[in-house]
């Protein structure tokens, strides 16, 4: 083969969780068990659908943000390798530092051609305590470059409390925010989130009519039909 | 897996100047699971007796373009039609600049107009149907369910002729291995959307170029949907792909290349690559096909001599063939050059030796006549070629196309 071999096109997927003060105790574990039951339902998918190399990244964020798992990795050696995220004591939540440390590794001269649109899950418990202007400036870094401004970007909202209107700036058009009321269903909307992902990453998917019934209707916005682009 | 390949363009030994086509287009391995057709198209004919053109064309994967597979074809077949005015002029143009305007100006409003005609009677022919119908989003006009990109290369003896609107590839292959991409970058084109055929500003966001190949060597030039490069393991791709190509391109005779673009293609549109669509083009330049009549007889299939030919052992042969093997300690194509031309220098050496001596004995003896080995070349270059698509009395009025 010229040129040296085939391969399958790249999935990013980044999952950003909150390792502020306020998640410590049942929390942190709940929110640490979700992300492993995640890792089941992504194997399946990769395994049945023929277009995609899944390779999952992990960003911790407080005051500062830290790359948990730091290279794209595979989900079995992740599922292999699994650390659980850890709060970070008095840490606060600042959203907008964790924003740009993603829009680094999404920049262009950081992200395969082909990679395919990166997937971004934003799990908090609560609202951004960034200083004046930090958590636009992040934003706006993360939607600099077309892979994070086309990025599919879900948020899971731990609390009532936690959803808010920067969530609401942060999802894209063509996802909602999801809500886990309860430490108990932590898990279930991380699960949703996971099939809604991967499944809304596939070439040519209906992304509106996916995420009305794989996540909660009530918060999907407007049908995706009428946005879809060319492809 | 459904496979169309197509030879196309072998010519007979005796039209060593033109440029050759060699196509294949690969049903994606997406595709074929969910039951969907190849919605690639390509296309390759002479327009005049030594102008090639080849079009490919890929059409959108969204179900809201859900007769793209007739978008591409259409968009082959007019393309080459379209590319006629322009190739029976090429050579009244001088400069470059004037040959990209002429087609910027005349030949692109041409494709876009006779492909939107052509959507029209198609629907015409073949209204939408209740099912279809229910899948249209309100508003979209007819143009957006044919939705397609379209790549096309116009080859002549100086011109070579390039517009693309879309994603996709267009690489020149230099003598010395090294890509040349003519073709602007669109800046619009994010991996994740495409211009098209179908958009409202088709005719704007067209990208041309022209090569004067008199003073730009081309070995070669490749036309592929974007199957083909979201399938390469290599980020960026198109260094290496260039070089390995042009490597094979001087050591293998274009049967070989014929015969294994379709696994090439069949490799990237798998599940191991984008399992996408996969459409290949790929125009051999006269300046590269000199040696079908100077090299000796190739090289057996299974004979891998070059870093090229290695990887194409990879696992990708088909099934009803057996793989190539490794690297054997046999002589390559240009190692038995060089044993050809020595022996022939030896026999050369020896006849005049042999003249002299016998002049020097006996002035009424004739000297030896030596013939070149090409003459066997030629032979065996032309007796296994593939059926080909060459210029013949009537060419001009034959439609173009396959898709």
């Amino acid at each position: 083969m010229p040129g040296g071999g085939v391969a399958r096109r790249p999935l990013h997927f980044i999952i950003m969780g909150d390792c502020s003060g306020s998640m410590k105790g049942p929390k942190m574990q709940a929110l640490n068990t979700a992300l492993r039951a995640m890792l089941p339902h992504l194997l399946r998918w990769e395994r049945e659908q023929l277009q995609a190399q899944l390779l999952i990244r992990i960003l911790g964020f407080a005051t500062e943000p830290h790359w948990h798992v730091p290279e794209p990795t595979l989900v079995t050696e992740l599922n292999a390798q699994w650390r659980d995220l850890e709060y970070v004591r008095w840490g606060w939540t600042n959203m907008g530092p964790a924003f740009e440390a993603v829009a680094e590794v999404l920049a262009p001269e950081r992200l395969e051609t082909r990679a395919l649109r990166p997937a971004i899950l934003l799990v908090t418990d609560g609202l951004p305590t960034d200083p004046p202007g930090g958590f636009e400036r992040g934003l706006a870094a993360l939607t600099r470059h077309a892979a994070g401004r086309l990025s599919l970007r879900l948020a899971v909202a731990i609390g009532r409390d936690a959803n808010s209107e920067p969530l609401d700036r942060f999802r894209s058009r063509d996802a909602p925010v999801l809500i886990a009321e309860t430490i108990d269903v932590i898990v279930d909307r991380l699960v949703a989130a996971s099939i809604a992902v991967s499944r809304m990453s596939e070439a040519g998917a209906d992304r509106g009519a996916l995420a009305q019934q794989l996540l909660q209707p009530e918060v999907v916005p407007g049908s995706g039909l009428d946005d879809d682009p060319i492809l | 897996m459904p496979m169309s390949a197509d030879a196309s363009g072998l010519p007979p030994h005796e039209a060593q100047d033109l440029w050759l086509a060699l196509t294949a287009s690969q049903l994606g391995a997406a595709h074929q699971a969910t039951g969907l057709p190849n919605q690639d198209a390509v296309a390759a004919c002479h327009v005049q007796p030594d102008v090639l053109v080849v079009a490919v064309a890929d059409g959108h994967g969204h179900r809201r373009h859900f007769r793209s597979a007739r978008g591409s074809r259409l968009a082959v077949a007019v393309a080459c039609e379209a590319a006629r005015e322009l190739a029976a002029r090429l050579d009244e143009f001088e400069a470059a600049r004037q040959v990209e305007s002429e087609a910027l100006r005349h030949l692109v409003p041409a494709i876009t107009g006779r492909w939107r005609e052509a959507v029209h009677d198609d629907v015409a022919a073949d209204p939408f149907t209740a099912q279809e119908q229910a899948g249209r989003v309100s508003g979209d006009d007819a143009l957006i369910a044919y939705g397609s990109t379209l790549l096309l290369a116009i080859a002549g003896r100086r011109w070579l002729v390039l517009a693309q609107i879309g994603d996709g590839d267009i690489m020149g292959i230099q003598p010395d291995g090294r890509p040349l991409l003519p073709v602007p970058a669109d800046p619009s084109l994010d991996g994740q959307q495409t211009t098209s055929l179908c958009g409202l500003r088709a005719e704007d966001e067209f990208r041309a170029a022209v090569v004067d190949t008199s003073t730009t060597a081309l070995l070669a030039v490749m036309l592929a949907t974007d199957g083909y490069g979201n399938a390469q393991a290599a980020d960026p791709w198109t260094d290496a792909v260039s070089a390995d190509l042009a490597e094979l391109i001087n050591d293998r005779p274009p049967e070989w290349l014929a015969d294994h673009l379709p696994l090439w293609a069949s490799r990237c549109a798998s599940a191991d690559g984008s399992a996408d669509d996969t459409t290949i083009a790929l125009l051999i330049a006269p300046s590269a096909t000199g040696w079908r009549h100077a090299a000796p007889p190739e090289p057996e299939a299974e004979e891998a001599t070059t870093s090229a030919a290695r990887r194409l052992a990879e696992p990708a042969a088909r099934p009803d063939r057996q793989p190539e093997g490794p690297r054997k300690h046999r002589p390559g194509p240009r190692s038995r050059r060089l044993m050809v031309i020595a022996a022939v220098a030896v026999v050369v050496i020896a006849a005049a030796a042999a003249f002299l001596a016998v002049r020097l004995s006996s002035s009424s003896t004739t000297p030896t006549v030596c013939s070149t080995p090409s003459a066997g070349i030629g032979e065996h270059a032309t007796a296994s070629a593939t059926p080909a698509v060459r210029p013949r009395p009537g060419a001009a009025g034959n439609p173009c196309g396959r898709g």
